[in-house]
């Protein structure tokens, strides 16, 4: 049923005036048709799966293989500092003077006091001769 | 000779797929073959409003190059009809916030300016009467009427984008199109 909306113009002239206007077109200017092409990707900036992933591994399989050579290199390496440079490695210990002295082999009196210290300092106790004063 | 719906959507793809690629002539010929009736879209969800339409466009366009490279050429979604979307969410989007600027309330808006936009719209886009009627409807009847009996999006589809209810839509569209009448007609109208 087409109802009257006002004198003169039905609700289905004015659906109808609606419908028609469906295909209706309006120009792009020439700016914003450039604004729009400016923001498509460019091929130039377009990167290629190839080039992205030449050189260097990619994926699951590349990832787990760098960890595998990674983490044993990285062992490796501290251990051969710790051997090689055993200096360099205790100087940067808060306690290199304890440590210093019982890594040059002076095993008598300072050896025990030095573990002792370093062991009280650590536990907060007082240490004799590897035990716990108190509980002997 | 015009392209069945599924060649439209194949030729759109295809298109898509190379704009996606960095070809620039695809990307050009995708913005010819859509652009044009998405513009009309734009305008008559922005009341005419040339700077609003254009920003709603070049961001629409913007996402569906974004979509290039993961659009499914063989599923049912339409190209058009995705862009056309997106439009009508970004034109609500752009109005909302514009009310929001601007305090008055749109049935004051309209009388305040009513017959310049409108006298402007005929001259500078020599927009059909019916389109110059749109312009003066307040926002939200405009675009319930424009999404509704123009894009023909359901009514739930419209509340979704409007974040309204459907018994809102309808109240919209019935006074729009009530208003619409009496702009256009015979006598003392537009026309």
């Amino acid at each position: 049923m087409t109802r009257e909306v006002t004198p003169g113009m039905t609700d289905g002239d004015i659906d109808a005036l609606l419908a028609a206007a469906r295909e209706d077109i309006a120009p792009i200017g020439a700016d914003l048709r450039a604004r729009i092409l400016a923001d498509a990707p460019d091929r130039s900036r377009a990167t290629r799966p190839d080039e992205r992933s030449a050189g260097r591994l990619d994926g699951p399989l590349g990832r787990w293989l760098g960890g595998l050579v990674a983490i044993p290199g990285a062992a490796l390496l501290g251990l051969w500092i710790g051997l090689a440079q055993p200096a360099a490695v205790l100087d940067l210990l808060p306690q290199a003077t304890a440590l210093d002295v019982l890594s040059a082999g002076d095993v008598e009196s300072e050896d025990t006091g030095a573990e002792a210290a370093l062991l009280g300092e650590v536990f907060g106790t007082a240490w004799a001769d590897g035990t716990l004063e108190g509980t002997q | 000779m015009d392209d069945t719906p599924d060649d439209a959507a194949a030729t759109e793809a295809r298109l898509l797929s190379r704009a996606g690629a960095g070809d620039g002539a695809a990307a050009a010929a995708l913005l010819e073959r859509l652009g044009p009736r998405l513009m009309a879209f734009c305008l008559r969800m922005t009341g005419g409003d040339r700077a609003q339409a254009e920003d709603v466009m070049q961001e629409a366009f913007l996402r569906l190059w974004r979509r290039a490279g993961d659009w499914d050429a063989g599923g049912t979604a339409r190209l058009s009809t995705w862009l056309g979307r997106v439009a009508a969410n970004l034109a609500v989007d752009a109005r909302r916030r514009d009310r929001r600027m601007r305090p008055l309330d749109d049935g004051a808006r309209v009388a305040d300016d009513a017959p310049s936009a409108v006298a402007g719209l005929i001259r500078a886009e020599r927009a059909s009467s019916l389109d110059a009627a749109l312009a003066t409807l307040p926002d939200r009847q405009r675009q319930a009427v424009v999404l509704r009996h123009i894009e023909g999006y359901s009514n739930p589809e419209i509340a979704a984008m409007l974040g309204c209810g459907v018994e809102a839509v309808e109240s919209l569209t019935a006074r729009a199109k009530r208003r619409l009448a009496g702009i256009l007609r015979p006598e003392g109208g537009m026309e």
